[in-house]
């Protein structure tokens, strides 16, 4: 019961639960929105959690540099250079599927599991010789960390950065001709053959936006924050981003609140864990589970779609509804 | 000699867990939960090899537990009419904390497990298990090739219409087609268990994905498929053993724990065109 009671309230039961929780729900708008780019392009981007791990590390190791130019300057680079190198994985996953028909979910995951031991290499290495951490890289100075909002939790003014993220993929998706294509292709993709739309027009832009949101939710985790890169600070932020972008349907509008209430989930399930002395696989568990549970088409239905194309309600069960209209 | 044989070593169990991943691909149903099944399946060898005291009940109860817990999801997701891409993701996130949460409930850790009774020779081990992963493979080819079943399998993704027009339920072979794929994952799983002769987390290491990567290099054919495992065989036994070569011995581990999943993306990159 104490831990029923726990779950359903730890959240809200001091300025630090309530600020984490609702720092974790940011970090899942941003990741959430990429997700969807992918998703409503007819992609899947199952490697955000090495663009995310990517992302954070280059942000790190530039904030962390002996470079004397003007904080902005700096804070800038990291913030291009971060989300530069998210949008060339995923770019690379576009260049796969365009020139020789891969699979995007599984070129963008094998390239997230190839530079994630990677990153974890550098990060051991580079501190091996300055007799530091070796799981995490030196901290970011103050004059990058992001304001804070909720002292002592980590809520910091990136919360209000998600939420402009999220109205403007939602304008750029439903209310622009790039967007209308995009969702064509997502939908359709012999019919965007039909109407002349470009394949690599729309594999690039979507995947290299989906790239560079996943990097900047890293980038935000760092500055905001951790303060750090520390290994496996991404663990679960990338399948849990899918998640919200699932549930939400895509629509960047719905992810505020989907990224909200699995936050909430997540976190609560953490601090039952925490404090209840389960252990933390209940977490992952949850993750799983709903995972598992986004899958089913009830969900649809308890969210109908107001904006974008209806979908034919008698479609035919072929290959591509199989794999989630992901080709 | 020694060279190719430990390649081989490594081939065969990728190649049963491959070939796994290619009846789902034909009926259509990519089985994105193989990488953790692996896990599953080699935890689960390990704890009833434990109780039972015998590793054929051990590894048997295991795979029998994987396959049923497959399709009691799978069931349970195709009664709903859920999207099944997305349950087979959920499953593999679901797959992977259920082994970590049964280790700390039945052995109290979360680490490496080992005991007296898991514990085999790394040559017996090896020799044994790449026969029985070679005749289950075999036994899989030839299901495909010469069997009706096979046959209803590989057009289900493809030709459902077919079936269906038939009378014949392509909904069912959809779910065979997910139990061959649990039945090969578990089974890798309880070889690379019995190799180790301990059960260490994450266990797979990737290899379930790069299973499918290899059905995809290998474009569904299982004679390329063969080419395309052998090619990831040698990339793992290069990361393992690089580090001997005096000319790589600077290498970290890091970018050698990289190389398996560099090679596909490289293999990808460099095979010839396939999109029309």
């Amino acid at each position: 019961m104490d831990a029923l009671i726990t779950f359903f309230t730890s959240s809200f039961s001091s300025i630090y639960n309530f600020g984490s929780f609702l720092n974790n729900a940011c970090l899942l708008m941003i990741a959430g929105t990429g997700a969807s780019f992918a998703i409503k392009s007819g992609h899947l981007n199952l490697g955000g959690e090495g663009q995310i791990y990517l992302g954070g590390y280059i942000a790190a190791i530039i904030l962390t540099s002996s470079w004397n130019a003007p904080a902005f300057v700096v804070f800038t680079t990291a913030l291009v250079a971060s989300m530069a190198a998210g949008a060339f994985m995923s770019l690379t996953s576009a260049l796969l599927y365009e020139k020789r028909g891969a699979s995007v979910l599984l070129t963008s995951y094998i390239f997230s599991l190839a530079v994630i031991p990677l990153i974890d290499g550098t990060i051991t290495s580079s501190n091996k010789f300055t007799g530091s951490n070796l799981l995490a890289t030196p901290f970011i100075q103050q004059k990058f960390r992001l304001v804070k909002l909720l002292s002592p939790s980590p809520l910091n003014i990136s919360f209000f950065i998600a939420i402009i993220v999220c109205i403007v993929a939602y304008f750029f998706i439903y209310k622009t001709y790039a967007g209308r294509k995009m969702q064509v292709w997502g939908k359709s993709k012999p019919f965007a053959i039909y109407c002349g739309y470009s394949s690599v027009e729309n594999t690039t832009l979507s995947l290299g936006v989906t790239g560079a949101l996943h990097a900047l939710t890293g980038f935000i985790a760092v500055t905001g924050t951790y303060y750090t890169c520390h290994k496996g600070f991404y663990f679960g932020l990338g399948w849990n981003a899918l998640s919200a972008a699932l549930i939400a349907q895509s629509n960047p509008l719905l992810i505020i609140p989907s990224s909200i209430v699995l936050s909430w989930l997540y976190y609560s399930a953490g601090t039952v864990a925490l404090t209840q002395g389960f252990g933390f696989d209940i977490q992952s568990l949850i993750e799983g589970i709903i995972l598992f549970i986004v899958a089913f088409p009830f969900i649809k239905k308890n969210f109908p779609k107001r904006n974008g194309i209806q979908k034919n309600k008698k479609t035919k069960l072929n290959r591509e509804e199989n794999n989630g209209g992901v080709k | 000699m020694s060279t190719t044989l430990q390649i081989f070593y490594i081939a065969s169990p990728l190649l049963l867990i491959t070939l796994g991943g290619l009846v789902s691909e034909y009926a259509g149903r990519m089985a994105c939960f193989l990488d953790s099944i692996i896990n599953l399946g080699a935890f689960l060898c390990f704890a009833f090899t434990v109780a039972t005291k015998n590793i054929f009940f051990g590894a048997t109860i295991s795979v029998l537990c994987c396959m049923i817990l497959v399709f009691a999801l799978e069931r349970f997701s195709s009664h709903f009419k859920a999207n099944m891409f997305l349950s087979s993701l959920g499953m593999n996130l679901f797959f992977t904390a259920l082994c970590s949460l049964l280790s700390s409930i039945l052995f109290g850790t979360r680490s490496v497990l080992s005991s007296e009774i898991f514990s085999y020779s790394s040559n017996i081990s090896k020799i044994t298990t790449s026969t029985i992963c070679i005749l289950f493979s075999l036994l899989i080819i030839l299901l495909l090739k010469f069997t009706k079943t096979g046959l209803a399998l590989r057009i289900t993704g493809s030709d459902s219409d077919v079936l269906e027009s038939r009378g014949i339920s392509s909904d069912k072979y959809r779910t065979l087609s997910w139990l061959i794929a649990a039945f090969c994952g578990a089974f890798g799983g309880c070889v690379f268990a019995i190799r180790l002769s301990s059960y260490v987390p994450n266990i797979s290491s990737g290899r379930g994905w790069t299973a499918l990567a290899a059905v995809f290099l290998g474009r569904k054919n299982p004679v390329l498929i063969i080419l395309a495992v052998a090619v990831f065989a040698a990339a793992e036994y290069a990361s393992s053993y690089l580090q001997n070569i005096p000319l790589f011995a600077n290498v970290q581990s890091s970018v050698l724990l990289a190389l398996p999943y560099i090679a596909s993306l490289v293999l990808i990159l460099i095979m010839p065109n396939e999109k029309k």
